[in-house]
């Protein structure tokens, strides 16, 4: 039974690291999701509601709301911008007769990636293989925790051969991203992602897992400035890898 | 030697002008302190995911605290009735001070009153909040602070930095260094010899003691009882010797039974230091029964307001008064970890310390505090009575964008954002820009090395990826 | 005074949008104690108290009720007690045991016969205990003229006498116990010898309170 399913793609991902939105498609289309693509979406709103924008990000949330509420799942590459579907649409609607409804509708079925593989299509990646072995540690991305997703990615990950899997030490502490508060708080921010980026070097793998833009593009970042030929990596190119599918064009 | 009688230059605590930005810099720059701090939190913070395992349904267990904990907040006026109504039963005196100032009188109307002077102080972050010791000392008193850690604090004229473990931003070759200055001994840098001489030294006032100072996990209503933790001992001092003994306790604390008390005593040290339980668990209130031979002969509680009913008054903020004092949510949060206690500029320090403390002190004198947050919430998820804590944080943030506490600038820079989002085109339009300069930026390499403006804190420490050559939104357009 | 109780609760009620008080007692959730009891059975407390004891740091010994008097002196000397006070309590006053010490060569006092002062000066500390917790392996004892509160806390060494008629299975039954008997003047709950880990998590014994906290369970 083919299951419809919206991407939603978030921005950062759209810009820095389209690669995934592709790979996350075909991946879908694998496990006989027909895949949409709503082309008027543009931010769930969760700069503006972080910080203290909430007349704003409601406008951006009920644009979501509209763009989204045709299908029957919504999938999101970031557990960050699902976290903000799920958790923080309730907060912006709560008392909102017209619109609360139609935004809790949405929310129930909007899922975080690996999540969606997870828990809805339940799949299998146990026959799937890296096309040469790679020494790979995971980080565990913040937002997660508000929808209830912990381990799931590693063991997804851990299915497939040739994963030699090295587990990264302080996994869910926080990279230090946190969005504006990496630009706001430089010295903070940087004194966290440091000890991130420190773990890594200890595990000695060649790839991390990291399963939201904002995330690697600040580890990813952190690694280049030091030097590092870490590869930083969402869980869904490394699945694409082992099923032979070319994420740089259709 | 030194003696902690005559009045010291102890810093009150800091409001109006505190440089966080500079704080935190220093401290994350500080190296020694991160690896002295970070051992002690994170071994208590992996202490606590452990023994929270050992509950049925931990998880099921803080929604109950949490509940008991709103019930209470929400019915404040009936209990705090109630706890009065047991305490005077019990021979123990109840007075109300509504702010420091108030609350300070009172406790030196009491010590005047019934001739004390040498005052044994065991822990208590409410008694920091009103600066009292320093208020003691200046009436004359001989005031010792006989928490190991807080009487560290003392001798060394500086402040806890941790609600739980007051010197965790100290190792073991500074405290040497601290008790050789101060009982002009030779250095000794081994944790037991330490231990011991503040245990002599110690334990002679507790012998000459007159005045017990407490604080307070813990009051129950329908009992009539302070309870409190402790795991050293010298809070049971302050109940056996000195004929007069003072509790000062913030009215949040209280809780509605006796059977409330087994399920936070279940929670509170698990959560925060990984301790099942802690060494001593004391319930006390009221003066010593006829016929005992130690004991407090007078009993006075004193609670305190100073800010709380402002808080109360909040339907949204109600929750954070929740909090029993464990911090869980300071050995879990990433940004305590890296700057420690002291760059809070607060008492009350860590996630919940970035809540109470503009809620307390006004949000125009700690407007940073809420934003110097990456909203991961470790701390939600380590609070045994589940206060929301990112979600305040956010609110606070609202607030300060509500009440212009943020340059207009700024509060422009991101409404124009906003509106750039609302349509697809000038979306577009916007992310063709930033990928235009982005990519200039980067030249050949791939990396942004610096950034102008509000960018600048980003490429200050780590370096951009440059954007794709073609959005999502782009390449979707040529699937077939 | 009288006028700032008022002015607090006054503003308690106003935060609480409250003109007078409520009229009904409010109902506090319920505990369900499937998520929080951990012990449930009434069989074996002794033993799992003994092992969760020893967890904190508590010697634990069973011991029978005739070997109680010549082990307590061994145990004593063992660890270099001789100045020792009791607790006037039944059990110690049946089994003599002041005066066994005494025979025994210690210098035995009962602690209602010892200024607070002076208490100090004494190595150990015999007590019976009201409760023994077995969730928690922790000793709970009513302050009241038969037993003070610095017996406990002021010697190097605390020794607690635990009869099978003590032992409850969880906190939950201690503090249904105490709701019903009260509280008194106070009560202390003791999980251990005193510790502190305040420098750099070094964990320290003796600190404030006893050393060594030994239990005899009597069988």
């Amino acid at each position: 039974m083919s299951r419809r399913v919206a991407l939603f793609i978030t921005c950062l991902t759209d810009q820095f690291y389209p690669q995934v939105g592709v790979a996350v498609t075909k991946i879908l289309e694998h496990f006989d999701c027909v895949v949409e693509f709503p082309q008027a979406q543009t931010c769930c709103g969760q700069p503006f509601f972080n910080n203290g924008f909430h007349p704003e990000a409601k406008e951006l949330a009920k644009k979501f709301v509209t763009d989204f509420e045709a299908y029957d799942y919504i999938v999101s590459p970031s557990g960050s911008c699902t976290a903000m579907v799920r958790e923080q649409y309730h907060q912006l609607f709560a008392h909102d007769h017209a619109w609360e409804h139609a935004a809790e509708t949405v929310s129930a079925k909007t899922y975080e990636f690996v999540e969606f593989l997870d828990k809805v299509l339940k799949v299998d990646l146990s026959k799937l293989t890296l096309p040469d072995s790679r020494s790979i540690t995971y980080h565990y991305t913040c937002h997660l925790r508000g929808i209830g997703v912990k381990d799931e990615g590693v063991r997804l990950l851990r299915q497939m051969g040739n994963v030699d899997f090295k587990p990264l030490e302080k996994t869910d502490q926080c990279c230090g991203f946190g969005g504006t508060f990496a630009m706001k708080y430089p010295a903070i921010s940087g004194a966290i992602v440091e000890d991130k980026v420190k773990c890594i070097a200890d595990t000695q793998a060649n790839t991390l897992v990291c399963n939201d833009a904002g995330c690697t593009m600040n580890i990813a970042g952190m690694c280049h400035r030091e030097g590092m030929k870490t590869q930083v990596k969402h869980i869904a190119e490394l699945i694409a890898e082992a099923m032979g599918l070319d994420t740089t064009q259709w | 030697m030194s003696t902690s009688s005559a009045p010291t230059s102890l810093p009150l605590p800091v409001i109006g002008s505190f440089d966080f930005d500079s704080a935190s810099t220093a401290a994350s720059h500080d190296e020694k302190l991160k690896r002295t701090l970070n051992t002690a939190v994170l071994r208590q913070d992996g202490g606590r995911k452990i023994r929270l395992a050992e509950l049925p349904n931990s998880d099921a267990l803080r929604t109950l605290a949490g509940q008991i904990k709103q019930h209470t907040l929400d019915n404040l006026d009936y209990y705090l009735d109630k706890l009065v109504a047991n305490v005077e039963k019990k021979g123990g005196h109840v007075y109300f001070a509504s702010d420091a100032a108030h609350a300070r009188q009172i406790i030196l109307d009491i010590a005047s009153q019934t001739r004390v002077s040498r005052v044994i102080k065991s822990k208590s972050m409410v008694s920091e909040e009103i600066n009292l010791a320093h208020a003691l000392e200046l009436a004359g008193m001989d005031v010792v602070e006989t928490d190991l850690g807080e009487f560290i604090v003392q001798i060394s004229h500086d402040r806890p930095s941790h609600i739980v473990g007051p010197i965790v931003h100290l190792n073991k070759a500074q405290v040497a260094k601290i008790f050789s200055d101060y009982f002009g001994t030779p250095i000794n840098d081994d944790p037991k010899a330490l231990t011991m001489q503040a245990r002599d030294y110690l334990r002679d006032k507790f012998r000459k003691a007159d005045f017990g100072m407490t604080g307070g996990n813990f009051l129950v209503a329908e009992a009539g009882v302070v309870a409190s933790v402790e795991n050293e001992g010298n809070q049971r001092q302050s109940v056996t010797t000195p004929r007069v003994l003072v509790s000062l306790v913030g009215i949040e604390k209280l809780i509605p039974r006796m059977a409330d008390l087994a399920v936070m005593i279940k929670l509170l040290s698990r959560s925060a230091t990984g301790q099942p339980i802690t060494i001593y668990n004391n319930i006390y209130g009221g003066p010593r029964s006829p016929g005992e031979t130690d004991g407090p002969e007078e009993f006075h509680l004193v609670l305190i307001d100073n800010g709380r009913t402002e808080i109360l008054q909040s339907e949204e903020y109600r929750e954070t008064l929740r909090c029993i004092r464990c911090g869980a949510c300071l050995n879990a949060c990433p940004i305590y970890r890296k700057i420690g206690g002291h760059a809070y500029g607060s008492v009350y320090s860590g996630p919940i310390g970035a809540l109470i403390t503009p809620l307390f002190q006004g949000l125009a004198n700690y407007k940073d505090l809420p934003q110097a947050s990456s909203l991961c919430g470790a701390c939600y998820e380590a609070c045994p009575v589940k206060i929301n804590i990112p979600k305040h944080l956010v609110n606070l943030r609202r607030d300060i964008v509500n009440t212009h506490l943020n340059g207009v600038f700024e509060r422009m820079i991101y409404r124009l954002w906003a509106w750039s989002m609302t349509s697809p085109m000038m979306y577009a339009i916007v992310v063709r820009m930033q990928k235009m300069e982005l990519r200039r930026r980067a030249m050949y390499t791939g990396w942004v090395r610096k950034l102008p403006f509000f960018g600048s804190g980003w490429t200050q420490v780590r370096d951009m990826p440059a954007p794709a050559r073609r959005t999502f939104h782009q390449q979707w357009r040529g699937k077939k | 005074m009288a006028q700032d109780t008022t002015h607090v609760m006054d503003k308690v009620r106003r935060s609480l949008k409250r003109d007078q008080p409520l009229a009904a007692a409010p109902v506090p959730p319920v505990i369900d104690e499937h998520i929080a009891r951990l012990v449930s059975s009434d069989i074996g407390l002794p033993e799992l108290f003994a092992r969760q004891a020893a967890h904190l740091k508590m010697q634990v010994e069973m011991i029978r009720i005739d070997d109680l008097a010549d082990g307590l002196a061994t145990y004593l000397k063992g660890v270099g007690s001789k100045r020792v006070m009791l607790t006037d309590l039944p059990l110690i006053r049946s089994l003599s045991l002041t005066d066994h010490l005494t025979s025994q060569g210690f210098d035995a006092k009962y602690a209602s016969q010892i200024k607070l002062d002076e208490a100090y000066d004494f190595d150990a500390g015999v007590t019976e205990v009201d409760y023994a917790v077995a969730e928690s392996g922790t000793l709970v004892i009513r302050h009241r003229p038969e037993h003070n509160r610095a017996i406990s806390l002021v010697p190097f060494v605390h020794v607690a006498i635990l009869q099978p008629k003590n032992f409850l299975p969880d906190l939950i039954d201690l503090m249904d116990r105490l709701t019903k008997e009260g509280t008194g003047s106070g009560v202390t709950l003791i999980s251990g010898p005193s510790k502190t880990a305040d420098i750099e998590l070094n964990v320290v014994t003796g600190v404030h309170g006893p050393n060594i906290v030994k239990a005899f369970i009597l069988s």
